[in-house]
């Protein structure tokens, strides 16, 4: 019976988001998800830029497993990446602030032996392929100096992002003479190279070894920030060669290739996933928890790579088609897919704009699919209010996911109740109402789509064995807290989406949002003018997500770094 | 009991030793009967295997033992004979450190003296390898038969041309499954007498003696002769890896200086260079030692006309050049170590007979010449010798460890069968290259000498410490346990520890309790 309980309850709670009171009251900062959230439209109207080249404090960050991948394919080509395919199999993943998804930059003991590993799984690698050997050494077959600086003077800047400084060069010459034959020593100073500090950490200390608060970076420290920023990768060879020159150190040439980087696939991907971070659906919805009564008749299969090849082509058609803002992305019905199952859930029979049942991105079905027959319904509405809305709603405490749960109701009486009634059943003890008190009704309104994201008047509730039990009608309208002080009442999601779509509230939030993602790290007063010139080019006639995203990396700001 | 007295200047010692030495009459040597083939097989194949007890280890023991994995270990013994004389030996230095909480311990910093000579001979060639040496002076061997010729230099036992208790040092570390797991085969090579006597063992009331080679023409085809490629599978990953990982963790903390680091980095920087020396240290305790890469060496061999392992002195004749051929032995023994064919060297000098200069008696051109300056400078050309091979090693990265060199990894010990040329036992030679790895401190100069000097009508006997105790020390160092040797003696440790009075006094009784222990600082 405990466990039944426990079974249903996870259908709706799956992200233990039942908030509790006391943690939710109005402008806390919620410090744990180092995201300052209280922000909203007024703040950002009240934003002073005195400075533009002012920035806040950044740290060094290490390499993610994703830039450390796409860095090694770049650098090899791809095809190196099923080789050492069991090495990379052994790298950690990295851990990943929740809401922010900062990545705690501190490596793990089992990173630093992966490290070790792939360096010299590559370095095998490389001289094993009569080509690779070529590409990265030249037609270098001796263990002598002028052999090894063909090395040092072409592959390796590659690695370092830079040219190698002389005690570098000779440090590597010195490595070079620790193998017993000449493979190995090119062996050991390529591997060498691949966990240098100076390849795993994004250095950036300029030119200088002063001891100053601001300072500027190097023309390769900027290339190698914007290619992170937007690639997740090391700059390309066009990049480099513009570090290599110092003409990306004019704004102008440093736009051009922001868009440029932002228009590569990986840009692009770099943007899509800022979204699907955004709404949490970093997921393939798989639906493999769901009773089969429930997928009965349905085409599951690919159905939910489908939801995210349509999410991330609706991003790029507000973004790069359009070249829209967030009136767009709240409003827009576009929809690429041709995925029968997906058409069905949209009730369309052909790709493109179709009936208004689907405005915006809170409306696709990647959001609004669940992992279960019951909506994730708090889900929704937690990510909504904190990440479309901006407000701060910290996790439960253990002690108060013990007294929600014993407010459930019994797992044999829950088919008799919409996902909605027992969330608000649940969630009725005081401690929880101060954040849910904003929750529930938010998720209310996304009530309208049952759990692929399928328009529905009704709720079906099924039993512990799957079976259908009954049809309940639904209420999706509510009033919905959009600021700390107003509220809104919406019939349902497409009418918040339509809210959405004109709200600075929601464009101040997304601005900050756009400031965390790219920069990596939380804005602070410094960063006034920074995140003001990417509210500016949302809050306007011609407003462009893309110029967003375009700001958030390239300003007058990103030359240099502020240590403290 | 002796006569022969060094005075407390030593600069005046050349002109009493030689009076000392007028009143020597001291038999020629009888040379220990050479081992048969057959006496050689039927006893070199007993394998001890002794366990290493933990629980009985020492806390040098164990530091000793836990680095072993990651490092390839050494040992070279150079003993020779009759005698050295203290006052050439050693500098004659004022302003030592003393150690407090030990007996008769001080001590200086080879570094702090002047480079150049420091005593009549050692001089100039030492100055790149002092940092890796140590001079010892005062260690004398606790016996009650003061006065002899004594074979048992490497056992820690009194003066014997045949000694009936203990073991050597070099076939402990042979027969050690810890020290040389693979059971490498010892060298032990000599210029010139067959059945030299300075390998032995006593097992079961049994001796046994170990043959040595005959000059570089026999040793070099002893280990290359049929050489042509390393037989063992290599697997240098390990040791790349410690490579690779001394580099990051050098370079992730060079970065911790950089000014312009914020405190969010030293925090990351901190976590990264605690996590490397986190992986660090598995690979050194994972470390597994096989034989590296290697090459036979390309050596002219200088003793041309060999007559056979059995002849009784090489002659001068068929060698083209003594300095050379030692040059060559040395060259052997360094690749050997590179291709670990061997872990364990004895060069046994039992007569540096015709060299160099080749004519004459040794053990009466070298013992009862009465000419001490003679006597010496024969000497101090063998030492000169040693200086070479232990440069030689210095000059060599050790491929089969996580670092150093072949001489960092080894320990070379340098000592005579007397303390001098008169046949009495203490002061006795003492001079190490080499810190084992890191376990033994080296580039010291240290005196053991118990004071007051010991006087007996203005001349000094140089009383000291018991000499067993450095050879503990160099077992210890070398990852030797305990318990392995501790039983290879008179029964009380390892080695010989009895009473030795001298004018009346028990000169060793100030070590009764300590004289199983390693010495003092080293």
């Amino acid at each position: 019976m405990q466990k039944n309980i426990y079974k249903f309850l996870s259908m709706f709670l799956a992200f233990g988001l039942i908030l509790t009171y006391q943690n939710c009251g109005e402008f806390t900062t919620n410090t744990e998800f180092g995201s300052v959230n209280n922000i909203g439209e007024e703040s950002f109207i009240s934003l002073q830029c005195s400075d533009p080249s002012n920035i806040g404090t950044s740290n060094l960050n290490r390499l993610s497993r994703a830039e450390y991948l796409n860095t090694i394919s770049d650098l090899f080509g791809s095809s190196i990446l099923t080789l050492i395919r069991n090495a990379t199999d052994l790298l950690p993943t990295d851990k990943f602030e929740s809401l922010t998804h900062f990545m705690d930059s501190k490596p793990s003991a089992s990173h630093i032996e992966s490290y070790l590993n792939l360096g010299l799984v590559i370095a095998d690698e490389v001289l094993k392929s009569a080509s690779l050997k070529t590409k990265v050494f030249g037609n270098c077959t001796t263990n002598n100096v002028a052999c090894t600086n063909i090395y040092l003077n072409s592959f390796a800047e590659k690695i370092f992002r830079r040219p190698l400084a002389a005690a570098e060069k000779t440090e590597a010459q010195s490595v070079f003479s620790k193998g017993t034959s000449t493979d190995e020593s090119l062996k050991l100073v390529l591997a060498y190279h691949l966990q240098s500090p100076a390849f795993l950490l994004k250095l950036e200390f300029g030119s200088a070894n002063t001891d100053q608060s601001i300072f500027d970076l190097t023309a390769y420290e900027v290339a190698t920030k914007i290619s992170y920023q937007i690639t997740e990768s090391t700059p390309d060879d066009l990049l480099y060669n513009l570090a290599k020159s110092g003409q990306i150190l004019d704004p102008t040439v440093l736009r051009t290739e922001i868009v440029r980087l932002f228009s590569t696939p990986r840009g692009k991907k770099t943007i899509q996933y800022m979204f699907r971070q955004l709404l949490e659906i970093t997921e393939v919805p798989s639906f493999t928890g769901f009773p089969a009564a429930v997928k009965s008749g349905k085409n599951i299969t690919g159905l939910g790579q489908a939801m995210v090849d349509d999410f991330e082509h609706f991003i790029n058609d507000v973004v790069w088609d359009k070249k829209a803002g967030t009136k767009e992305l709240f409003s827009s019905n576009q929809s690429s897919t041709q995925h029968s199952e997906l058409l069905k859930i949209y009730q369309r029979s052909v790709a493109g704009v179709g009936p208004s049942n689907r405005l915006g991105l809170i409306n696709k079905a990647l959001f609004l699919s669940s992992t279960s027959e019951r909506t994730d319904l708090i889900k929704r509405g937690v990510v909504v209010q904190r990440n479309l809305l901006c407000k701060s709603l910290p996790s439960p405490s253990k002690i108060d996911l013990s007294d929600r749960n014993n407010e459930a109701i019994p797992a044999p009486e829950q088919p008799n109740f919409t996902t909605l009634e027992l969330v608000a059943h649940q969630t009725k003890p005081s401690a929880c109402m101060g954040c849910h008190s904003s929750i529930n009704p938010t998720g209310a309104v996304f009530e309208l789509f049952g759990p692929f994201g399928e328009i529905r008047s009704k709720e079906s509730t099924f039993d512990l064995t799957g079976s259908f039990v009954k049809s309940i009608d639904l209420r999706t309208k509510s009033d919905v807290p959009v600021t700390y002080q107003t509220n809104q009442t919406f019939s349902n999601s497409l009418d918040m989406a339509e809210y959405f779509a004109e709200s600075k509230h929601v464009k101040a939030c997304l601005s900050q949002k756009v400031f965390e993602y790219m920069q990596k790290r939380n804005a602070d007063s410094a960063d006034d003018c920074h995140k003001l010139k990417i509210f500016d080019e949302l809050n306007t006639e011609n407003e462009s997500l893309l110029e967003a995203f375009v700001s958030s990396v390239g300003n007058s700001a990103v030359y240099k770094r502020r240590k403290d | 009991m002796s006569n022969i007295k060094k005075p407390n200047n030593k600069q005046n010692n050349k002109q009493n030793n030689k009076q000392n030495n007028k009143q020597n009459n001291q038999p020629n040597i009888q040379m220990p009967s050479q081992l048969n083939r057959r006496q050689f097989l039927s006893t070199s194949g007993a394998i001890l295997l002794l366990p290493s007890l933990v629980s009985l280890m020492s806390v040098d023991e164990a530091k000793a033992q836990a680095v072993i994995t990651g490092t390839v270990k050494r040992a070279i013994f150079t003993p020779t004979l009759y005698g050295v004389d203290p006052a050439y030996l050693y500098p004659d230095l004022t302003n030592l450190t003393t150690l407090s909480g030990a007996i008769h311990t001080s001590y200086t910093s080879l570094s702090s003296l002047p480079l150049g000579r420091i005593s009549k001979m050692i001089g100039p060639e030492f100055n790149s390898i002092r940092p890796k040496m140590n001079i010892i002076e005062g260690l004398g061997i606790a016996t009650d038969n003061f006065y002899g010729h004594n074979f048992g230099v490497l056992a820690g036992v009194g003066n014997d041309r045949e000694p009936t208790m203990g073991t050597t040092m070099d076939v402990l570390l042979e027969e050690s499954q810890v020290f040389n797991p693979n059971k490498k085969a010892a060298i032990r090579v000599t210029t010139n007498h067959t059945g030299i006597g300075f390998s032995f063992k006593n097992k079961n009331g049994v001796r046994t003696t170990f043959p040595y080679r005959y000059g570089d023409y026999y040793l070099f085809n002893s280990m290359f002769g049929n050489f042509t490629a390393n037989p063992v599978t290599i697997d240098r990953t390990n040791i790349n890896k410690k490579t690779l990982i001394d580099l990051v963790l050098r370079d992730i903390n060079t970065l911790k200086n950089h000014k312009r680091i914020s405190s969010g980095d030293v925090q990351l920087i901190n976590e990264y260079s605690n996590r490397v020396h986190e992986v660090q240290q598995r690979i050194i305790a994972n470390t597994v030692t096989v034989a590296p890469a290697c090459t036979k060496p390309n050596i002219v061999l200088q003793h041309t006309n060999p007559e056979g392992e059995g002849y009784h002195f090489m002659s001068s004749a068929n060698i083209k050049s003594v300095e050379k051929m030692y040059e060559n032995i040395f060259e052997t023994i360094a690749i050997s170590f590179v291709c670990d064919l061997t872990r364990v060297v004895v060069i046994g000098n039992e007569q540096v007979e015709d060299i160099p200069r080749g004519s004459g008696d040794a053990h009466n051109r070298l013992h009862h010449s009465g000419n001490m300056d003679q006597q010496m400078k024969d000497q101090a050309w063998f030492l000169t010798q040693v200086s070479k091979l232990a440069t030689r090693l210095n000059s060599q990265n050790d491929p089969m460890s996580t670092s150093g060199t072949l001489l960092d990894n080894s320990v070379i010990f340098y000592t005579n069968e007397h303390g001098n040329d008169g046949h009495h036992n203490v002061n006795m030679p003492a001079i190490t290259f080499g810190g084992a790895g890191g376990q033994m401190k080296t580039g010291y100069y240290m005196d053991y000498r118990q004071k007051p000097i010991w006087n007996n009508n203005g001349y000094s006997d140089d009383i000291g410490r018991p000499y067993k105790q450095l050879l503990i020390t160099m077992m210890d160092a070398l990852g030797l346990p305990r318990a392995s040797y501790m039983s290879e003696g008179d029964g009380n440790g390892f080695g010989e520890f009895k009473r030795f009075v001298h004018h009346g006094i028990d000169t060793y009784a100030p070590y009764a309790n300590e004289h199983n222990n390693k010495l003092p600082f080293l």
